[in-house]
């Protein structure tokens, strides 16, 4: 087992250096950059000498550089805590991700938490009650999530919220609250905008799961160490959850492990049309926008964590399932 | 049922819109000195109050008392309905976070347009007069404004941003990133101009050839002349700050019109208290601004303006009917929103106001009349040719398809309430020029094809003569153009096959546009035209800035001949001499000596205008945008029920003087 640890863990580090310079070039395909952007911009709004400010700025950028060297600044500038500075915003890319970093992850972790354990009680229900009543309930409800917008699911609530029940359109905070140190009323009144996007969020994730599980656990039922089990009179119960739970979880791990880069792109058009103070809109501005080191971060972040998942997700595996062991 | 009702009160609203299209005009906000108005009103202000939440601080001992605070003597400023009061917080709502926040923070002007866009009418500055001969401008400011953080605010603070910013060299001998503030108007006879201080608020602009227009360029606020916090910004000069050599800091740290910074000292009514990136801008009354009002009371009356950023333009339209949002102009809102926001201010407790955009044509298409393709270039710069496009397309069809019938169709102009078609003859012009080749007649459009010399092959396809099919690309940019004109775009293709022209629409991302447009690839983009001032923003009539139709011959100009094509080539290529002509007649418009908008000025315009009627069209439109529709609550006061919203500069807000609006408790 240990061996195996080891071993992932520098397959984790070689494939790092090397999504990040595949990102790093990829980001900069686009002609042009945010630089040359934003002179655009002064020339739209009728300036003219514009040679000089061009250089001057693609210097104070590093943008004059070429690209091997460009990178390395790039990359060194993690390892010291420089996350490079954001042209858009005009801030430190630091100060912008981590705040927030919180309300990101809280979005995200609260709606894929909710998105599992639906996903695996509804499959399971469905599963072990094919057919009945319940089940062509959840599969409709599964299959209308699936195939709906988020962003449409979210525009409705907002009308009907506003419309009909008074509610604040968007965001995380009542303006009062917004800056005000944390404290119990604060928190009550997150409660009273969380529910929508985690809703939102959570219902389609859950969809596929459900799909997913359901799949799974009624291939599994028809096995045979299945039907030799009932018939030695062991509890359906315990067959569910002790034998064919463990190994139909298999793929929801798999999914668990990929899914925890979610956590900083996911719901990006919840996020936008709602307005939340999360990192998705931040990434999708900066990629349109061209903000190199914005856009970046971001997703340097999110190869990280795509590998810290995989890598996690696999160990997981070996530990539960008792048919996957790796030499 | 509902859906009839709706249409019916969406025509009564256009109907009695067009009957009452002249809102009652009352006078622009009068703004004088001290002095000035005493003389005017007779009124004799005898002391200065300030707003509670000040007077607190004061009698904190946190803050000097309001007599020292405002200049001596303050300016005073007219309100609209009635004298206000104090308190309350302005909540307003911006789809991103560009541009139009500084409408409200650290935009100060030295002069601004009046609320009709009539006459520039000092803000910052007292007044500025010429010598005999155009080369020396004598500006004086207001004595005793001060910062916002009670540093008072002298010439020394232009003089600072001319010599060691924009002129100014780092410790390697780079310049700054704001040297692209040379522009033609400070660089008269080709030197830079050069500034002296006469006293704290007397100084002079020397030039070095006569610059009669220069004073509109005080206009333009904090996009050409700039009025800085010299004693902050210094911290961060590499020739005042000895820890550092490159203008690196300087650049991460301040801002032109900036409010990121809530430390960085501003001369408008608030400053900015709180910024969080994508979410939201607080600003807070400035203890500082330097107007009073009628009865000695310190302005702004509101205490406080929140700005939330959204993302999306529809959770932005949710806010507006739920009666969020105090005041709300601009921001893409058109003319398609009407039911909406109509249907809901009783609900949302808010009056709808119709409000002009200042657009003189939306969408407008600019062939590149300085094309690199020798075969295009011919083709456009044919008359007959950009006749029979414009003529060939269905402009009334497009209106009604697309717009609901609610826009104009007419030939592309610069913006309709510009001062240029306020004077003599001006009107009348306008109209001829909205007419010119705007009716629908294929049959003629096609003859003059013919005669161009372009005719139909036997697939239809209209060829040069040596064969080679007559085929371009226009250019439209998704992220920042109004998603219909993708639609307009589908219907002028179909237009011009009938005319047998093949014209391919290209939809592209913002950064291919940055490059294609700023590259000057381009056949034919498609933009907006909006202009209203000439003379500062010649972009419509003149290759002289933007790109628009004559991208070389611009670039020639605005880069003081280093880059680009001389226009004198084209005419001595047998190509036709309009861009030399024109460049000529801006020239003229500059050096033409007297006030900045004389009479004889505004008709060198007409005279240009009357170029692109009679050789044009140079760009052609398709419908122009009346009106655009604000919303404002029905206790925020003191708000006009005029307003041009539209371009840039012009400050669509700033015209309305928004620290004399206010909130009634």
């Amino acid at each position: 087992m240990l061996s195996f640890i080891i071993r992932r863990l520098s397959y984790m580090i070689v494939n790092f250096f090397l999504i990040s310079f595949l990102c790093f070039i990829i980001i900069q395909l686009p002609p042009n950059d945010i630089v040359t952007r934003r002179i655009q911009e002064l020339e739209t709004l009728g300036a003219t000498n514009v040679e000089s400010t061009l250089n001057t700025l693609k210097e104070i950028y590093n943008l004059d550089k070429s690209k091997p060297i460009q990178y390395l600044y790039w990359i060194s500038g993690f390892i010291r805590g420089d996350f490079g500075y954001s042209l858009a915003y005009k801030q430190n890319v630091k100060t912008l991700i981590f705040r927030r970093l919180g309300m990101t992850f809280l979005v995200i972790l609260s709606s894929l938490f909710l998105a599992y354990i639906a996903g695996i009680l509804i499959g399971l229900y469905s599963a072990t009650h094919q057919y009945s009543f319940g089940d062509h309930i959840f599969t409709f409800f599964g299959m209308v999530g699936l195939a709906t917008p988020t962003f449409l699911l979210a525009l409705m609530l907002l009308y009907i919220s506003s419309r009909f029940f008074g509610l604040r359109v968007g965001g995380l905070f009542s303006p009062e609250y917004v800056s005000a140190p944390w404290s119990i009323a604060k928190v009550v009144d997150l409660l009273k905008y969380l529910w929508m996007p985690v809703l939102i969020l959570s219902a389609y994730y859950a969809a596929g799961l459900i799909r997913i599980m359901r799949t799974r656990t009624l291939d599994l039922l028809r096995e045979q160490y299945v039907l030799v089990a009932r018939s030695k009179g062991l509890e359906e119960k315990k067959i569910i959850w002790k034998h064919v739970f463990r190994i139909a979880i298999n793929p929801l791990i798999s999914i668990m492990g990929l899914q925890l880069a979610e956590v900083i792109s996911g719901g990006v058009m919840v996020a936008i049309v709602l307005n939340l103070p999360t990192i998705g809109p931040l990434l999708l501005q900066s990629l349109q926008t061209q903000d190199m080191y914005l856009g970046g971060a971001i997703l340097m972040i999110m190869i990280v964590l795509l590998l810290v998942g995989n890598f996690l997700a696999d160990i997981t595996l070996a530990w539960i399932d008792p048919r996957i062991r790796y030499n | 049922m509902k859906k009839i009702i709706l249409v019916l009160m969406l025509l009564i609203f256009i109907v009695s819109f067009t009957f009452a299209t002249e809102v009652e005009r009352r006078p622009a906000l009068k703004q004088f000195t001290m002095q000035e108005f005493e003389k005017t009103t007779g009124i004799k202000i005898t002391q200065y109050n300030e707003a509670p939440m000040l007077k607190k601080m004061v009698e904190r001992g946190e803050l000097p008392p309001v007599e020292e605070r405002l200049p001596n003597p303050p300016v005073v400023l007219q309100t609209l309905d009635k004298i206000g009061q104090y308190g309350g917080t302005w909540r307003r709502v911006q789809v991103g976070e560009i541009h139009w926040v500084w409408n409200l923070v650290n935009f100060e002007s030295l002069g601004i347009f009046d609320i009709y866009q009539e006459n520039v009418v000092p803000e910052l500055a007292k007044e500025w007069t010429f010598n005999n001969d155009y080369t020396e401008l004598t500006l004086k400011l207001h004595e005793g404004i001060k910062w916002s953080d009670g540093v008072p605010f002298t010439v020394d603070d232009i003089i600072f941003w001319w010599e060691e910013v924009v002129l100014g060299k780092d410790d390697h001998g780079s310049s700054s990133p704001w040297a692209y503030l040379t522009q033609p108007w400070t660089m008269r006879g080709g030197k830079p101009m050069r500034l002296q201080k006469i006293d704290n608020y007397t100084m002079k602009f020397f030039f070095a050839a006569p610059n009669p227009t220069a004073p509109l360029w005080f206009q333009t606020g904090p996009h050409f002349i700039y009025t800085w916090p010299t004693h902050w910004v210094k911290k961060y000069h590499p020739k005042y700050n000895d820890n550092i050599d490159t203008w690196e800091l300087m650049e991460k740290n301040f801002q032109n019109h900036g409010f990121r910074n809530p430390e960085q000292p501003v001369l408008s009514p608030w400053k900015t208290a709180e910024y969080l990136p994508g979410q939201r801008l607080v600003l807070e009354r400035n203890p500082y601004f330097w107007k009073v009002d009628y009865e000695g009371n310190q302005l702004p009356y509101i205490d406080r303006v929140e700005i939330e950023f959204v993302s999306d333009i529809e959770a932005l339209k949710l806010k507006l009917i739920s009666g969020e949002v105090d005041f709300q102009v601009r921001d893409e809102l058109t003319s398609f929103d009407y039911p909406l926001l109509v249907d809901n201010q009783q609900r949302g407790n808010y009056t709808l106001k119709l409000y002009h955009t200042g657009r003189g044509a939306q969408p407008c298409l600019f062939p590149n009349l300085n094309s690199k393709n020798k075969i295009l270039r011919d083709f456009f710069r044919n008359q007959k040719v950009r006749i029979a496009l414009s003529i060939g397309i269905n402009r009334e069809y497009i209106n009604e398809v697309i717009f609901s019938g609610l826009l104009k169709p007419y030939s592309a102009t610069f913006g309709a309430d510009s001062w240029h078609f306020k004077v003599p003859d001006g009107q009348e012009l306008l109209n001829e020029w909205q007419q010119t080749y705007a009716e629908y007649d294929p049959e003629r459009a096609n003859r003059l094809l013919d005669e161009a010399g372009y005719p139909k092959g036997s697939d239809g396809w209209r060829r040069i003569p040596n064969g080679e099919q007559v085929k371009f690309i226009t250019t439209l940019n998704l992220l920042d153009q109004n998603k219909r004109y993708i639609d307009v775009m589908q219907i002028v293709k179909e237009n011009w096959a009938d005319l047998g022209v093949n014209m391919i629409v290209d939809d592209v991302s913002d950064a291919e546009w940055v490059s294609i447009v700023g590259n000057r690839d381009y056949d034919m983009y498609v933009y907006e035209s909006s202009d209203l001032d000439c003379f500062a923003w010649p972009a419509t009539l003149f290759p002289v800035v933007h790109w628009r139709t004559w991208p070389e011959v611009k670039e020639w100009f605005a880069s003081g001949g280093e880059r680009g094509i001389d226009p004198a080539f084209y005419a001595n290529n047998g190509e036709g001499d309009v861009e030399l002509r024109l460049i000529n007649l801006y020239e003229k418009v500059l050096s033409l000596p007297g006030a900045p908008d004389s009479l004889e000025r505004h008709q060198l315009i007409h005279e240009a205008v009357r170029i692109h009627i009679d050789e044009g069209p140079f760009m052609i439109g398709i419908v122009g945008e009346p009106t655009i529709p604000g919303v404002v609550k029905n206790y925020f006061k003191n708000v006009g029920d005029f307003c041009i919203t539209g371009p840039h500069w012009m400050n669509a807000i700033r015209n309305m003087y928004p620290e004399q609006f206010y909130i009634e408790q």
